[in-house]
């Protein structure tokens, strides 16, 4: 699902990433500070979220470009999917599953997002994995 | 509640016929989920997303329509609204993968949930040849008395 109507931001390169974004979201983003994967995070995900914001096929929302290109982060990025998984609900689960290899959700909690949610946040506490 | 710009983008046909924000987003259940009168999961024939055992496991017209014949639909010719009957809608892109699902409610009109977004009241045509493409079938089960 593409736009027609993009708004840009660039990364420290100048490189322009196409993203849709109310006016207040990109001013946001270009004011972000900190560390690498934290801005990159947040760049890329609100790319995936602003090109999937209406997409209900899991299908299409795991395999965007902008969501693999998080999961390419690697385990770095983890304790920031756990984060925005807890705060904001969104469908981290096949990112944490492909980063870190482990699959916590049992089968009868497919599709239940706040279980999913919650069988993730135990294994983090598992594994002593803070965020 | 007001349409936002973003959204009439990406429906341009909602620009001429009714099209009503009904919810607030919830990223607990998409528009499939939401056809089938379930709010409490999130449908879909891929990984950790909810899928009946029985229906096959694949992204294919044949399989969502199975999933509603499963609820007791059945196909049928048109959008009208019949009495006794409630209907759905399944839309398709280019390449005929289903991408959406919509509801017919009593008055004639059709709800939609927009993936983790809104719901949203519609017509049928105002909800084509924009990010869902068209419809594909039309189904019908018939009502309890």
């Amino acid at each position: 699902m593409r736009h027609s109507n993009l708004q840009y931001i660039t990364d420290d390169t100048g490189k322009k990433l196409s993203v849709v974004l109310p006016f207040k979201e990109y001013e946001r983003l270009v004011e972000l500070k900190g560390a690498d994967v934290k801005r990159e995070f947040e760049i890329y995900k609100t790319i995936w979220k602003s090109e999937t914001m209406f997409s209900s096929s899991t299908t299409e929302i795991i395999n965007h470009p902008a969501y693999l290109h998080i999961i390419s982060l690697g385990k770095e990025v983890v304790p920031l999917l756990l984060r925005d998984m807890q705060q904001t609900s969104n469908h981290w689960f096949n990112a944490l599953y492909k980063i870190t290899g482990a699959d916590p959700i049992p089968e009868e909690h497919s599709g239940k997002i706040q279980l999913m949610i919650s069988d993730w946040l135990k294994w983090a506490k598992d594994n002593n994995i803070d965020f | 509640m007001a349409l936002s710009p973003h959204l009439r983008s990406l429906f341009p046909n909602s620009l001429h016929e009714p099209f009503v924000e009904t919810s607030e987003p919830t990223e607990e259940y998409n528009c499939i989920a939401w056809a089938y009168e379930d709010t409490t999961q999130w449908y879909w024939p891929d990984f950790k997303s909810y899928w009946p055992r029985n229906i096959p496991g694949e992204v294919t017209l044949k399989a969502f329509q199975l999933l509603f014949e499963d609820k007791g639909y059945e196909l049928c010719s048109d959008d009208s609204l019949e009495v006794g009957y409630q209907k759905i809608a399944i839309y398709c892109d280019v390449n005929n993968l289903p991408t959406h699902a919509a509801r017919q409610l009593p008055d004639g009109y059709w709800t939609s949930k927009l993936g983790p977004m809104h719901d949203v009241s519609h017509t049928i045509q105002n909800m084509e040849n924009g990010a869902y493409g068209k419809v594909a079938i039309i189904m019908r089960k018939k009502l309890d008395s």
